[in-house]
Order: C-alpha cells, then structure tokens, then sequence
C-alpha cells in the first residue's frame, strides 16, 4: 500500500482513542509544565488583588453543562481569591437557568458558608431571567426587580444589600459566560455608570473580547481553562485547571501533527 | 464518599460514556442520553421560569391587589402579554403574538442602543485612538486600515489603495486561524474537564466497561456483515 493510499483510509476512531490517550495520560501523570501568565489574567488578579474593604463584587455567570469544564474553574478561583480579601462583598448572579448550581457547587467548593456569613459577606441572588433587560434593572434598581435571594430570603433581611441599590454601588463586575452576556454588562453598567468589567470567557469568544479589552473597556480576561490555570497559580491554589495544562499542551501537539500529516496528503494529491 | 454520592456519580459517568460512544458511531445509548441531557435541561428551565414569573411578577401583582398600589397592579400587563405569546401556536390568531413579539424587541432595541452605541461604536473608534509609540500601536492601526480598505468595494478606491486590502485579507486570514486555534483550544479544554471526573474512582471503573461493549459490539457487526 502506497503512502497516499495509507492517508487515504478513515482514521476516525483511531484519531479519537489516540487524543484520548493523549489527553488522559498527562492528566494521571502530570509533566509539570510551567504555566506562564498571560497579561489579561494578571490585570483581572490586579484588580481584585487591590480591593478595599467594603467594596461590592458582582459574579455574573451563565455557566452551563456545556461550558463547565472550561469556565467553572475560572469561576472557584476568582471566588476563592475574593473570599481571601478581608470585608470585600460578594453578589453571585445567574442569567442561564442552570447558573445558580454551579454557583452553589462553587461556593460549598471553597467552603463559602463556613468561611464567612451569608448575607453579611455574600449573596447569591440565583437566576434572573430577561437578559440584558435583568441586566439593566439590576443596575438601575436592583430592590425593585427582585425582592427575595436564590433560597427566598427577602433581600431586606440581608444586611448586605442594605446599602447595595444599582450599579454605582459595584465596584467591580466580572461574568463568567460563553454567550452575548458579557456585552450586556459593558451596554449596563460600564456604558452609563462606569462600571469596571473583567470576563471570564470561553476560548471561543476570546478573540470577540479583546476588541474590549484592548479599547480599555474591561480590565481584564480570562481565557477558557488556560486562564484558569494561571489564576489558580497566581493565587496559589492549584486545581484541576493547573492540572489539565500539560494535557492540553500534548493536545495541541497532537493536533499540530494531524495538521501536518493532513497537508502532506493535500500536496501529494496536488502532485498527482 | 456517601452511598448518594456515589450514585449521582456513576449516573453522571454512565450518561457522559453514552454520549461518548457517538465517536464510534451512531446508537440507541447516545440517543437516550442525549433525550435525557434535552429533557432534564428543559424540565429545569420551566420550573426556573414559573418561580421567576411568582418572584418577579405574580407576587408583586398580588401585593398590587391587597394594596392597591398601581405599580404592582401593572405588572398585569406582562403578564399578559407573556400570555399572548402562546397564540403562536394557532394558526387563525398567531397575529396577537405579534403585540408581545413587538413589545419585547422595542424594549429589547430601546435598552440595548444606547450602551451598544457607546461600546461598539464610539468606545471602538476611542480604542483605536492610541499613540504610535510602540511596534504594537503601529501594527495595530495599520492592521485597522488595511482591513477596513479590505471592505472597500468601489473599484477606483481600490485602485488607488494599491496592495493594502490584500494585507487586510491576510489579517483577517490570521484573524480567523486565532478564531479557529481558540476553537480547538476550547474543546480540547471540555475534554479535559470531562476527563478529570472520568479519571477519578468510582467513575473511572465504568470506562473499560464501556470500552469492552464498544469492541463486543464491532466485533458482532463485522462477524454479521462478513456472514452477509
């Protein structure tokens, strides 16, 4: 059999057992490969490394099934570093209907109801429903559209919120998202209050953001798992996102090669 | 590890394994588990969205009635008009979803144009207002004009721009490997996830199972297709 004539045949399920092969073995023994920080994850951990006592911390996320493994990790480690800064509060808020289980998975994760006092130090108000026009109410006047937090609380049995009406009173906004949501909270917050955004973005819409980011309209970014992993290291708290680093380097290896092997078949073909 | 625990677990792992044995081929366990991906999803977004319209609406309403406060009562008018939207399904009155349909894109248009306009537009033309101090800066606007000359399509315009809009088409020819490199990244990325619970006891015991059905199947399919 003739090279071409061995390209030729269909590799498919070969080429799946052997990204898989690929991926898992790095993850049950990992290289160690360092993991550099990009600059678009320092300025997200800059900024929430400088906050003050007091200051209002808005988690917007739309964190589903299909973006978990890329954006959860993003989502623990920001919450992780913002339960470390003494007095600063957090407000976790869900526009995607399975939103508010991950938020809970990752607030049980860090051991949030241990850690500080619900209501006092944190809220999570659970999924709202309306996209960008939730958005925009939240912002303008956020006791009028809601009234009771994700478990039914009334919001003015909260401490917390006494204080906290719209978007004058967030200090910081970052969602976590793989959809048009981020751009809601730049039309929100940013464009009428000035409010400081940062995303926490699939690698998909990376590319999308970095028009913002570069026009210094948010202040940061972190891309899908990778930077995950960096904020995991810069906060020193290594999780599954460090760990997948070295798998994902190995899959992009192995890509680059399938690229490779699948151009030397085109230029034969061009030959022939 | 509780026995519930556990449980959910190999459920989780045992739906996740159906759903990778579409990378084989075609089958009835991947369409279960993918009916159960739709229908759980969609079973948990409408009992979201009953408690959403009880929170944001209903309750506010009810208080309207008991107080007669005029600003609860008119949260009436939503839900009506959400109401209005189920004629969709009748082909001689869909026109009165039309009202709903209409009001939502109005209010939809009217709170987003103004925040898009600042973003997209004047935030953009700002953003690339940037001195040409750094190798970055001017690499960046050239990049801009290039493509910009690139979507010029009066033909004297194009003349006159000489090799310009071809440098735009290889940018964007760049853009779009980023686009697609980001792409591969991010699957590569559910995988891993996807893998780092596999990887781990209990879930980890059911992989070579799967495995073992996977081969017993292909091994029956070529020994039928051979006695063909």
């Amino acid at each position: 059999m003739s090279l071409r004539e061995t390209l030729d045949r269909n590799y498919k399920q070969i080429i799946y057992l052997c990204l898989f092969a690929v991926i898992a073995i790095p993850l049950m023994n990992p290289i160690g490969l360092p993991v550099p920080i990009d600059k678009t994850t320092r300025d997200v951990y800059d900024r929430v490394d400088s906050l003050q006592p007091g200051d209002v911390v808005v988690m917007g996320s739309n964190i589903g099934a299909s973006i978990y493994a890329e954006v959860y990790p993003q989502y623990v480690s920001i919450l992780e570093h913002l339960f470390r800064k003494e007095g600063v509060k957090v407000i976790l808020v869900g526009h995607g209907t399975e939103a508010p289980i991950f938020a809970e998975k990752a607030l049980n994760e860090i051991k949030a109801y241990d850690r500080k006092e619900y209501g006092v130090d944190f809220v999570h108000l659970g999924y709202i429903a309306g996209g960008e026009a939730a958005i925009s109410g939240m912002c303008r006047d956020l006791h009028s559209l809601l009234n009771v937090d994700y478990e039914g609380h009334p919001l003015s049995d909260l401490p917390m919120m006494e204080d906290i009406n719209d978007a004058n009173d967030f200090t910081i906004i970052i969602d976590f998202t793989a959809s048009a949501d981020s751009q809601f909270w730049l039309n929100q917050a940013y464009a009428p209050y000035g409010t400081d955004v940062a995303f926490g973005l699939t690698a998909v819409k990376v590319p999308d953001a970095y028009a913002y980011y570069t026009a210094g309209q948010i202040f940061g970014i972190l891309e899908s798992l990778k930077g995950a992993a960096q904020y995991e290291v810069l906060i020193n708290r290594p999780g599954i996102a460090v760990k997948g680093m070295d798998a994902q380097s190995m899959a992009h290896l192995f890509y680059i090669g399938l690229i490779l092997i699948c151009n030397v078949k085109y230029f034969m073909g061009e030959k022939k | 590890m509780t026995g519930v625990e556990t449980l959910s677990i190999l459920i989780a792992t045992t739906l996740t394994l159906m759903m990778y044995t579409i990378l084989y081929r075609e089958n009835p366990a991947f369409r279960f588990g993918e009916h159960i991906m739709v229908g759980s999803t969609v079973g948990h977004a409408i009992v979201l969205a009953v408690f959403q319209i009880r929170d944001l609406a209903w309750i506010k309403f009810y208080q309207g009635i008991t107080t007669g406060d005029i600003r609860g009562l008119a949260y009436i008018i939503p839900m009506v008009l959400g109401i209005l939207l189920y004629f969709q399904f009748s082909s001689k009155y869909r026109f009165i979803s039309r009202l709903s349909i209409a009001m939502m894109l109005g209010v939809g248009i009217a709170l987003s144009i103004r925040g898009l306009l600042f973003v997209n537009v004047v935030g953009q033309i700002k953003g690339a207002m940037m001195p040409l101090t750094s190798i970055k800066n001017i690499a960046y606007l050239i990049g801009i004009i290039c493509v910009l000359l690139y979507f010029v399509y009066e033909e004297r315009a194009s003349r006159v721009a000489g090799p310009l809009p071809k440098v735009g088409r290889y940018i964007l020819m760049l853009t779009m490997g980023a686009y697609f490199a980001n792409a591969i990244m991010g699957r590569v990325s559910i995988v891993i996830g996807t893998l780092n619970t596999l990887l781990v006891a209990p879930a980890w015991y059911l992989i070579p199972i799967a495995l073992l059905i996977v081969i017993a199947d292909a091994f029956t399919r070529r020994k039928k297709s051979a006695e063909q």
